[in-house]
This record gives C-alpha cells, sequence and structure tokens, in this order.
C-alpha cells in the first residue's frame, strides 16, 4: 500500500489530487504538468595525479570534475568496496564491467540471479550506464568509472522502460545490505514513496550503508521525495548516511532539467550528469557501440556513490556517517556563499576529500592527543643523527583519517656555536683582583664571575659562565681551556661555589634555551690534587636534573620526556712542563636516567650512557708577549649506549581504534667524529689582535659532516 | 420530480469531470508517461519518464528517429 509521508504542501500537490482522483492506492500523479523549466593501497602508488589522466579518464569528462586523479595517485580507487546498483540491470558480460561484478546480484523484475537487462525500451541500458560510472574498469578501452576497483552488485528492479516497482526495490535493499554493500545508488526516484520502502531505507541506514538518490529530473525547487526523506517525522536520521545529488554540466552549473536541492540541501550535493559518456547495454538497439551518453541527475548520482566507494576503500574504519560528513565538507562551494537551495553543499571534490582536513594531530597509546605543528624534537650532538630516516607514523586529521608522516620533518639539530659566532667574538673583559675580592665581566657574552674569601673558604658568584672554564686569550668559551661537557649548551646559568682547600662544592640552575623553560640544575663536588706546582689531577662528581630535556636534547609535547637524572664523573689533568706551556686532558662519563611519560609517543627511554673527551696543548709567548697557539682534540659529548621506545600510531583497526606499534630505536651518536682545532692569536700592536683558526668540526644534519673550517680575524679598538 | 432530475444531470456532469480530470489514471498501472520538459540548446525536445504509479530512472529521455523514446541523443528525431 502506497501512502503519503508528512512534508511541505507545496510538494505533496500532485499526491493530493491523486487522492482525490485514483481512489486510493496510487501515489503518483500523471496529471502534473510538465515543468517547463583502505588500509592497505588498492595499487602502489607509482606516480602523479597527472599520469592518471588518461585518454579512458579524460573521455569521462565527469572524472575531471570531481578532481578525482589525485586519490588515485594515492592508490585507491574503491577495491573491497561492493556498490549496490539498483537500477534497470547491469550488462554483467560488458567488457568494460565483466571482471568488476560481484557476484550474488539479483533481477527482482524477473525472479532470478541474471540481472541483466532485458528488452528494448529507453531504460534497457539505464543500469549499465550507472554501473559504468561507478566501477566502468580501468583497462585503457573506452572509460573508466570513478571507484574503478570497486564492485558492482546488479539488483534489477526497473524494468527496460525505467519503471521501477516499490517491492522490488524493497527486495533489492534487503539484498545489498545481504551482500554487504557499502553503498548503494538511486538513480530513481518518484513523486510517491511507500512506507515500506522508506522503512528499507531506514534499515540501509542503520547497517552503515550510504544510499545515494538522484533529485530527479523535474527542473523543480525541491528533489523527488526519495531524496528528502530525512524531512520526515522517524527518519530525520537518514540525512547522515542519504545523499540528494542534483546534476550540473560542464561549466559546473546545474542543469535547467535537474531539480535543485531545495529542502534538502543540508544532504544534498551537486556531480555532473549532463552528457556523460558511459558503458551501454552491448545489445541495445539505442546504441551503435558498447558506450554512449545519457544525461540526467541519474548520471550525477553515480559520480557520487562512486566517490563514496572510493573514501570507504581508502578508510574501511569509517562508517558511512562519517564519509559523508567528508564528502559535504569537502565539497567545491558553488552558487550562493555556504549551504545553498541550488546547489546545497557544493561540487563533489575528491581531491578535497583525499586531503587531511583540519588541525592534524598526534595520538598516543594512552589516548592523549598532541598537535602535530606544537610537537618537535631539538636534537642536540650528544645524540648525533641517530634518529634520522627512521621513523614514520600516522597522524590524524579533524575526522580522524590516518597520514603517514615522516617523523625527520618534526627533528631539529642543535645549531652549534660556528666560526660566524666565533668571528663575531672580541675580547671585552673587564677585570679587578684585590686581595679579597676577584672580578670579572665579559660585555660580550653577559657573563661575570666574582669570588671573595671569608676566613678560609672561597666563595664565588657565576653568571652565564661555570668556574671551572678558562677562556684562551682572544676566543670564545667555545675554546676554553677546560670544559664542562655536560654543561657546554647551557644559554643561561647561574651558580655559587664554595671551595675550601682543595675542594668544591658547586650549586648551578641554569637553562638549555634562550627562553628559559628547559631548566637544567646541577650539584657538583670537585676533589683536586696537586702533585707539585705544575701538574694536579680534578675529579668532580656531578647530579645534573633536568626537567624537560635529557642532556639538552628537548622532545616537546607529543614527544615529551620527564625528568631526566644524570651523575657524572670528569677527571681532568693540567701539566704545565715550561712556564709558558700548559697541556689539559679531559674525560667525562655519565649515566643518565630519564623518566618517561604515560601521555608521550615516546614510552620508554633506556638507561643512557654519555662520553667527553679532549685534550689542549696551549703555548704563550710564542713570537710575541701574550700570543697564544693551541692545538685541541676533542670528542664531542656522545651518547654511548641507549635507546628510546617509541609507541607509534599506526593507522586504524577496524573498528577505528588507533593501532600503535613499539618501535625501539638507538640513539647512540655512532657518527660524531673527533673534533680538531688550530688557532692562534697575538696582540701585534696596542688594541689590535689578530686571529687565526683552523677547524674540523661536526656539522649536524641529517646526515654529520665533517667539515673544515677557516677563520681569519683582525681586530682594532678605537 | 424536476430536483431529483437536476441533481441527476448534476450528478452525471460531476462524474464526467471527475474521470475527464483523472483520465490518466485510468490508463494500466505500468503504462510509460513521457513528460516533454524543454528544449535543450541544440533545439531537441527532452523527455522524462513518468510512469503513473512507479518511480522511473531519472534520466533524460528524447524522440527517437522512429518514433519511440531512447536516452541517446544522436539517434533521436532531431539529428
Amino acid at each position: 500500500m502506497l501512502v503519503k509521508l508528512k512534508i511541505p504542501a507545496i510538494l505533496f500537490s500532485s499526491a493530493l489530487l491523486l487522492s482525490g482522483c485514483g481512489g486510493g492506492g496510487g501515489g503518483s500523479s500523471a496529471n502534473v504538468a510538465p515543468d517547463t523549466q583502505e588500509s592497505v593501497p588498492d595499487s602502489t602508488p607509482v606516480s602523479v595525479a597527472a599520469d592518471y589522466r588518461t585518454t579512458e579518464y579524460n573521455t569521462q569528462y565527469g572524472l575531471g570534475k570531481i578532481n578525482a586523479d589525485d586519490i588515485y595517485a594515492d592508490g585507491y580507487s574503491g577495491s573491497g568496496v561492493v556498490v549496490g546498483v539498483i537500477d534497470t540491470g547491469v550488462d554483467i558480460d560488458h567488457p568494460d564491467l565483466v571482471g568488476n561484478i560481484a557476484s550474488g546480484g539479483y533481477d527482482y523484475v524477473s525472479g532470478d540471479t541474471d540481472a541483466s537487462p532485458t528488452g528494448q525500451g529507453a531504460g534497457m541500458s539505464h543500469g549499465t550506464h550507472v554501473a559504468g560510472i561507478i566501477a566502468g574498469m580501468k583497462n585503457d578501452v573506452g572509460m573508466h568509472g570513478v571507484a574503478y576497483s570497486a564492485k558492482i552488485l546488479p539488483l534489477r528492479a526497473g524494468d527496460s522502460s525505467g519503471s521501477f516497482a516499490s517491492s522490488a526495490i524493497e527486495n533489492s535493499i534487503d539484498r545489498a545490505i545481504s551482500q554487504n554493500a557499502k553503498v548503494i545508488n538511486a538513480s530513481f526516484g518518484g513523486s510517491s514513496i511507500s512506507t515500506a520502502l522508506a522503512d528499507k531505507w531506514k534499515l540501509a541506514h542503520t547497517n552503515d550503508i550510504i544510499t545515494v538518490h538522484a533529485a530527479g529530473n523535474d527542473g523543480g525547487s525541491n528533489p523527488l521525495l526519495g531524496a528528502q526523506l530525512p524531512l520526515h517525522s522517524g527518519y530525520e536520521d537518514l540525512s547522515s548516511t542519504l545523499i540528494a545529488v542534483v546534476a550540473t554540466n560542464s561549466s559546473n552549473t546545474i542543469t535547467s532539467y535537474s531539480n535543485r536541492c531545495g529542502s534538502a540541501k543540508n544532504w544534498c550535493m551537486t556531480a555532473p550528469g549532463d552528457g556523460i559518456y558511459s558503458t551501454v547495454a552491448v545489445d541495445d538497439n539505442n546504441y551503435a557501440s558498447n558506450y554512449g551518453t545519457m544525461s540526467g541527475t541519474s548520471m550525477a548520482d553515480p559520480h557520487v556513490a562512486g566517490a563514496a566507494a572510493v573514501l570507504r576503500g581508502k578508510w574501511p574504519s569509517k562508517n558511512a556517517s562519517e564519509i559523508v560528513t567528508i564528502l559535504y565538507d569537502t565539497a567545491t562551494d558553488l552558487g550562493a556563499a555556504g549551504i545553498d537551495d541550488i546547489y546545497g553543499r557544493g561540487l563533489l571534490n575528491l581531491d578535497n576529500a583525499l586531503f587531511a582536513q583540519g588541525v592534524l594531530t598526534i595520538s598516543t597509546a594512552s589516548g592523549a592527543s598532541y598537535s602535530l605543528a606544537d610537537s618537535s624534537i631539538q636534537v642536540a650532538s650528544n645524540m648525533g643523527n641517530s634518529l634520522n630516516g627512521l621513523l614514520s607514523m600516522s597522524v590524524f586529521d579533524k575526522y580522524k583519517r590516518d597520514y603517514s608522516f615522516d617523523m625527520n620533518g618534526v627533528i631539529h639539530y642543535a645549531s652549534e656555536s660556528g666560526l660566524v659566532d666565533e668571528l663575531n667574538y672580541s675580547d671585552t673583559n673587564y677585570s679587578s683582583a684585590t686581595d679579597d675580592l676577584q672580578l670579572s665581566v665579559n660585555l660580550q657574552d653577559n657573563s661575570a664571575k666574582m669570588t671573595t674569601q671569608l676566613n678560609e673558604v672561597n666563595v664565588g658568584f657565576a653568571h652565564n659562565t661555570l668556574y671551572n672554564s678558562e677562556n684562551i686569550s682572544g676566543f670564545s668559551k667555545q675554546y676554553s681551556l677546560f670544559d664542562n661537557a655536560y654543561l657546554s649548551q647551557l644559554k643561561g646559568s647561574s651558580s655559587i661555589q664554595i671551595a675550601k682547600d682543595n675542594a668544591t662544592l658547586e650549586l648551578l640552575s641554569g637553562y638549555w634555551d634562550a627562553d628559559n623553560e628547559q631548566a637544567i640544575k646541577e650539584v657538583g663536588v670537585s676533589f683536586l690534587n696537586d702533585f707539585n706546582d705544575d701538574f694536579y689531577i680534578k675529579a668532580r662528581l656531578s647530579y645534573l636534573e633536568e626537567d624537560e630535556t635529557f642532556l639538552s636534547n628537548y622532545f616537546s609535547n607529543a614527544y615529551k620526556t620527564g625528568k631526566a637524572k644524570t651523575h657524572a664523573l670528569s677527571l681532568t689533568s693540567s701539566l704545565k712542563p715550561t712556564a709558558n706551556l700548559n697541556i689539559i686532558a679531559q674525560y667525562s662519563q655519565g649515566n643518565t636516567q630519564v623518566d618517561s611519560l604515560s601521555d608521550s609517543v615516546i614510552s620508554d627511554i633506556s638507561l643512557l650512557k654519555s662520553q667527553y673527551y679532549s685534550a689542549t696543548v696551549l703555548n704563550k709567548n710564542v713570537y710575541f708577549d701574550n700570543d697564544a697557539l693551541f692545538f685541541s682534540l676533542k670528542h664531542p659529548l656522545q651518547i654511548t649506549q641507549g635507546s628510546l621506545n617509541l609507541s607509534l600510531a599506526n593507522g586504524l583497526n577496524a573498528d577505528d581504534s588507533i593501532s600503535f606499534v613499539d618501535r625501539r630505536i638507538p640513539i647512540t651518536a655512532s657518527a660524531l667524529s673527533n673534533e680538531m682545532s688550530l688557532g692562534y692569536t697575538a696582540n701585534y700592536a696596542k688594541n689590535s689582535q689578530a686571529s687565526v683558526l683552523l677547524n674540523r668540526a661536526n656539522v649536524l644534519g641529517s646526515s654529520i659532516q665533517l667539515e673544515n673550517q677557516l677563520m681569519l680575524k683582525m681586530t682594532k679598538k678605537f | 420530480m424536476r430536483l431529483n432530475r437536476s441533481i441527476k444531470h448534476l450528478s452525471l456532469i460531476i462524474i464526467s469531470l471527475f474521470f475527464v480530470a483523472c483520465s490518466d489514471v485510468t490508463k494500466p498501472i505500468d503504462t510509460e508517461v513521457y513528460l516533454p520538459i524543454g528544449m535543450d540548446k541544440d533545439g531537441c525536445m527532452r523527455y522524462r519518464l513518468k510512469p503513473t504509479t512507479q518511480m522511473s530512472a531519472q534520466v533524460i529521455i528524447y524522440k527517437s528517429i522512429n518514433g519511440g523514446y531512447t536516452p541517446n541523443k544522436n539517434t533521436s528525431n532531431c539529428r
């Protein structure tokens, strides 16, 4: 029995007239005056979009209008997705369809399993044409469909004239559900719909099927009733999975015959429907070949159905509603800005639908989510380039679609002080000393050091410098005689020192960064053993605590690490064979324990072992008074043992939850080489200084380069 | 009597009008009706299928050379 659904009166004028005339039963009227008006890619991505603009592609101009080529280049074309085509039958032996026909089709007109069209009529090839638009094969013959790797489930519910019986449609929907179709194409419609059929569409909705409905060719301001189901009480939910499709021409303008989106504008979009070239039944007398053109919203409809199939193939864990939302949100706006009465959501745009939308996020195994743009890794030289080239992970857009992301894009390598900085350096030391107070200030690097003696205890304060460093005249602290390898990259610090006899206690608070956010605290105790006036050995025990970094490596937000605790031992020996010659050797070794955080991609960090060593020979007064010649050999602080464990998002599971894989990455800086420096500086005249520096240094990046550097500098102070 | 005759006449007129107005629905249920929906840019009259009781394929149709209907404009009578 046909019943009328409650819809706005203007839409139902024809049905009401029929009620008066027809003696029941009728649902449509002949009296209406004509209106004059993946996931796995389907194929290995091998090339760019242009490679997919083949003759087949260009022959069906609709493919270009919906920008289908990009998603093909990405490797997706509907593989694994079954599209139910409820129509006038599909020529399942058509050479451009035969490979894409799913088993399980049925002919509800003739009542058999052969869903091929029979009988010559204007509608004979309708279903074959629609099927070709959806999934015509990509075989360098004729044309290909939007989802050329999808499978067509042919369900014949219309006869060769193009008339569809409601009961046949209902049976077809049932079969589409039982055959696991993910999309149903409905290139038919009328001015009434039975409750039984409406309920079947609702059943498709509850079975997570996208149903795509032709808006109709009345040139009216609203789609046909099937496309308006969500307007009716009890069927509102269908708006999330039911798409009404109006037809545009090759100029992206609505065709004169197409119904407009009107009251269905929120679940309506447009696609090419005018003069579409596709497959036709081989024995259709209306056509001289196996292909031909047709026009109508019937032809626009399968473009959207095919696009839905492609997206369902690419993101199989997404439900029907989510895929439909993506299609809507990524459509190209046509007509009045925003959702409008003519084009609804706009023109189908597969290119837009492919690409990530909104803010990309990184997800952790604990369920935390971070902005990709706000998460980065700043690698210090002690890790070398150990992270390079190792990792990719899934990041997610606002629809929680997964995209592969190369983590190398978030790795930043610490810039070491190069020779440019050295070139800009000049000694601006001011110092004064009395018996009780020693003070030195360097305006160049805003550092100051002060010591005073209280009874037999030396008390000192240092700002932006280290007590145990001693610059070589004319060179920056990068070339100091003594170094604390674990603190050499400090950008700012304050420390106090208490020394008595040969024992020293030092407390330091500093930052790795100029913004004073990456904090470090250090407690150091050192003991010096004078063997004689010319030779001593100093041992230093340090405890360093970093809040957000480890050994000055900074992993932010999604990669964040917890507190790092380092215990280090440094040995320094100094020998002065002559009054002008000084030989210094240093060796440092440390163990670092880093707390892992549950809401971080970095799920665990093993115990890190690190070491540093250097040797410097300094000779003063070589050619002139107060000149200096030095040679140093240094192996930068290097992590020699340790690894990170990362829990990386790796796509989506079938239930749309995020899949994670664990990756353990060694972070030993094995590629670091010894660095060498040879320098000479002389005050050749009053206030005039000349410096020469030859360097062989590691330059950090995605690969570590050993670079030779030369600096010549002459300065004169006025 | 006159009144009864007038009522009879009036009833006949109403019934006749009713049948005239609803003449299309007297066709067999599945009769195909092709409704003209205007000319295209080449001056070809376009039709759409309008079955009396059922839903229909939403494709544009042309009159064919042999007097029937076809979705193929190339075989229509205006080519």
